[in-house]
């Protein structure tokens, strides 16, 4: 659905984005990182609102630079700032917004009455937007963005400022958009719980890089390492592991042994029996998207969970979607 | 009746896909242009944003009303006094001018002010197209007022006089000088406006901004004129923003003015003006990163 190679954007003393590689599959991709990581940016290259400096972006097979407009018309995009004129009607605007994506002046408005009768503002369609709260402009948004039916969606940051309430409102919206209209969505979010609960796949940016991608459970489930907990010391157990030349964790009573395959269990099996140490829980490391996400933001030498959850993240985003970006 | 009740059903039509056609940016340059005129006009917009664009048009219509209701219930309260085509020109000057300051403000300070240029440059569209359907919206609705009221005082002319071929006949010049001038003034005016609206997100500042620029343009050209006095001084009244067209309508209609400067050389400026105007717009917007 979405492919970029190399692709990098530098505002004089910023580099924005470096070097992305991407293949982003259809379904909703969550576009992870901080403020100034590179995603609205990212959005903007993939858009051709931006010429990159080096690499290129291809959205459903369209060039975004060189195929700009053919590929706008069947992109829709909910930009994170309000960007919404306050004294239109917005059954106006959304019809208005369909019309300049080529949608016949008839069609536009079926579709804009339509449309907004999917985002919950049925009701309010003719009344102008300045008077709408921040839940209801944020509809209209998404509003403008479907209403010609996109086959790709890009939503920047589309719960910002919402109560939670009105957050959990625009995420169940967005799910019916990926998983019952079959719309792809690219959802750009600084919150983890947000992208964690609609998205199948994740892209990770940080200071313009793409720290990990692929599957959202694939990357939190397929980790390269065990936890097992002792009763008692896990010091001697962890050293009669590492005598048999496995890289181990210690993190309180837990130890993250390393896995590379079913033998690391015999290997603990034999260690526990060798130190005399009482196990009260072995199980495969399962990684919350917080892990990968804190992993992807910090370059720091390996620390405790946090590198467990690093080196997960590399095998399972290499593993995943396109592999990880060196 | 009890039967299609009984019959009836509420259906969840759900999203429904479009596969029909998606039609240029041919349609969308059309698009934005309509919603240009409806939007300076206050149409689908609440009543104090309809007051003053329609006022000014109607007043743009009144001397040609005016005189053709008089022509035909009071003949004789005119006799053969006519005012001519290039003097309602030139009082409705104001009109036109105020207009444009108005309008292309309210047309592009706000998109910009709002951040609603985002959500237009997604689409389909160039920022050419954008900046030029706002213009053209303009520009057909100062058409619509230095145009249609003189075609309409022509025409009733026309029939009002004792023949009317006769009169089609002798007056085919005032005819293409009407089309002339209306046009010049219509881009000339909307071209300044235009640009000036183009520097500030700010619709007062526009609009004071511009109406000051000719206002001071005429001031200081008329003092260069008065108190600075060589061979070919007169030209410094090309300084002058507001005097141009009415030079230049008048040199059409072969109707002296002072100072006696070359009409062609005023369109000229006019034609170089426009020029200067329209390419700051482009710069302006080719530089916006939204």
């Amino acid at each position: 659905m979405v492919q970029t190679t190399d692709l990098s954007k530098r505002f004089e003393r910023v580099q924005a984005l470096d070097g992305a590689t991407l293949s982003v599959p259809p379904g909703c991709t969550g576009l992870l990182g901080p403020n100034g990581a590179g995603k609205s940016t990212l959005i903007k290259l993939l858009l051709g609102l931006l010429t990159p400096d080096r690499g290129e972006a291809r959205v459903e097979g369209f060039d975004s630079t060189r195929q700009a407009l053919a590929m706008r018309a069947i992109v829709g995009y909910m930009p994170e700032h309000e960007s919404l004129p306050s004294d239109w009607m917005a059954q106006d605007f959304v019809r208005y917004m369909a019309e300049l994506h080529g949608l016949p002046s008839r069609v536009a408005i079926q579709r804009a009455s339509d449309t907004l009768f999917h985002v919950g503002l049925g009701e309010e369609r003719y009344r102008a937007i300045g008077g709408f709260s921040t839940g209801m402009k944020q509809r209209v948004k998404l509003a403008q963005a479907l209403v010609h039916d996109p086959r790709v969606m890009f939503l920047d940051e589309p719960t910002n400022g919402l109560d939670p309430a009105g957050r959990d409102e625009m995420l169940v919206l967005i799910d019916r958009i990926a998983h019952e209209m079959g719309i792809n969505v690219i959802l750009s979010s600084h919150l983890l719980a947000d992208v964690e609960r609609v998205a199948d796949h994740v892209v990770i940016l940080s200071t313009g890089r793409v720290v990990a991608q692929g599957a959202l459970r694939a990357l939190m489930t397929a980790t390269p390492a065990v936890t097992v907990r002792t009763q008692d010391g896990a010091l001697p157990l962890a050293e009669a592991l590492r005598r048999r030349g496995y890289t181990v964790q210690i993190e309180g009573q837990e130890l993250h042994v390393e896995y590379e395959s079913d033998d690391v269990y015999d290997a603990i099996r034999d260690a526990a029996v060798e130190t005399d140490a009482a196990l009260v829980h072995l199980k495969r490391r399962v990684l919350t998207l917080e892990d990968i996400y804190l992993a992807g933001q910090d370059d720091s030498p390996p620390n405790g969970a946090r590198d467990g959850a690093g080196r997960a993240v590399a095998a399972a985003g290499a593993s995943g979607a396109g592999g990880q970006e060196p | 009746m009890s039967e299609q009740v009984a019959g009836a059903r509420i259906i969840d039509r759900g999203y429904q896909h479009y596969d029909g056609a998606r039609l240029g940016l041919t349609h969308a340059t059309r698009v934005m242009t309509w919603a240009a005129i409806k939007r300076a006009l206050g149409i689908r917009r609440p009543f104090r944003h309809k007051i003053l664009p329609w006022l000014l048009l109607l007043v743009s219509f009144g001397p040609a009303a005016f005189l053709l209701a008089f022509r035909v219930f009071v003949p004789a309260a005119l006799g053969n006094n006519l005012p001519s085509y290039d003097s309602i020109y030139n009082r409705l000057t104001a009109v036109y001018l105020l207009f444009a300051g108005l309008a292309a403000p309210d047309l592009l300070c706000a998109d910009r002010r709002e951040r609603v240029l985002s959500l237009y440059f997604a689409a389909p569209i160039t920022r050419l197209r954008y900046v030029a359907s706002q213009y053209a919206g303009l520009v057909c609705l100062l058409l619509l007022m230095t145009l249609v009221p003189m075609l309409v005082l022509f025409a009733g002319n026309a029939l009002l006089a004792n023949s009317a071929w006769d009169y089609l006949r002798q007056h085919t010049d005032d005819l293409w000088h009407i089309m002339l001038s209306g046009a010049l003034t219509a881009v000339y005016f909307s071209a300044l406006a235009v640009a000036v609206a183009s520097f500030t997100d700010r619709r007062a500042y526009a609009t004071g901004t511009y109406v000051g620029l000719l206002l001071v343009s005429g001031v200081v050209s008329a003092i260069l004129v008065r108190i600075v006095h060589f061979s070919g001084s007169e030209w410094l009244a090309l300084i002058n923003l507001v005097f141009l067209p009415v030079r230049v309508i008048r040199g059409l209609f072969d109707v002296p003015a002072e100072p006696a400067l070359n009409p062609w050389a005023c369109a000229g400026v006019m034609l170089g003006l426009i020029a200067v105007s329209l390419s700051l717009l482009v710069w302006r917007y080719a530089r916006i990163r939204d």
